[in-house]
């Protein structure tokens, strides 16, 4: 079950989506790419093995949700009708790339029949948000480096000089930090890999 | 694979990963990790930074803007 942030967030952003398709809201649109971002990016991964591809993917659908906003009709929630469209044209691609490698056609109808359960949709929000909880169990200093890094996108040469240290500090505490966090996450993160 | 081996590798992974991105995406360094799961694990938790997401946000307007001028002068027409 989702916890209750969880849901206050699904509500927020399908609200904000419905400000879009009233009054064409490009402010909060950005607010939804934003957040669901690499959401989507890590759930369309596991279908497509090509990061380009996948950020292509999520671009597309970015893209469309802006296009078809006026059309579009939510029915269930607005956080699932993004992760099917995501999956919807992931499938898409590898229904092409089947087509076009003449592979063995019982590997498509194997995939579809794995990925078309909400489970699936659930378990990737589950792993973002287990990531993120556990990353806010990092010592203080060493998450305010790690995010500097992860969320930020800062170079290390510029924490270092942000917070006063040395490179080689913000290196080793950025290696604690990762290995850390793929040990409490190593079940979840090995689960989902082999999921698909 | 050494220390040094993982370093080259992974910043190697996550510069395909996020080529097109900005120069915002970094290598994250070696310490205990040294195996291929390593890498993917790395790259999962990692994904991509709030700076490189602004910069596809902005690259989405643009396509987005492109489209609406291609639109626009299409209904002129």
């Amino acid at each position: 079950m989702l916890n209750a942030e969880a849901v206050k967030s699904t509500d927020h952003y399908h609200n904000l989506f419905l400000e879009v398709q009233q009054r064409d809201d490009y402010d909060c649109f950005e607010q939804i790419y934003k957040y669901y971002y690499n959401r989507l990016l890590f759930y369309t991964k596991k279908y497509i093995g090509d990061p380009e591809l996948a950020e292509s993917v999520v671009s597309d659908v970015f893209f469309k949700l802006w296009k078809k906003r006026k059309e579009i009709q939510i029915n269930s929630s607005f956080q699932s009708y993004l992760y099917t469209s995501v999956r919807n044209k992931s499938l898409d691609y590898l229904r092409r790339e089947q087509t076009r490698q003449k592979e063995d056609e019982s590997y498509l109808h194997n995939r579809q029949a794995e990925h078309s359960n909400p489970v699936d949709i659930f378990n990737a929000e589950e792993l973002f948000n287990k990531i993120e909880t556990a990353i806010n169990t990092l010592p203080k200093d060493r998450r305010r480096v790690f995010r500097m890094s992860r969320d930020e996108g800062l170079k290390y040469k510029e924490i270092a000089e942000k917070l006063g240290i040395s490179i080689k500090t913000v290196e080793t505490q950025m290696g604690r930090s990762l290995k850390y966090l793929r040990e409490i996450l190593r079940e979840e993160l090995d689960e989902f890999k082999f999921a698909c | 694979m050494d220390e040094q081996q993982f370093w080259d590798k992974l910043a190697g992974k996550l510069r395909s990963e996020t080529a097109h991105h900005d120069d915002g995406d970094q290598p994250i360094p070696p310490n205990d990790i040294n195996d291929e799961q390593a890498l993917t694990d790395a790259s999962m938790i990692m994904g991509v930074s709030q700076r490189a997401i602004n910069n596809k946000f902005k690259t989405l307007t643009e396509r987005i803007m492109r489209k609406e001028s291609t639109k626009n002068n299409d209904e002129k027409n």
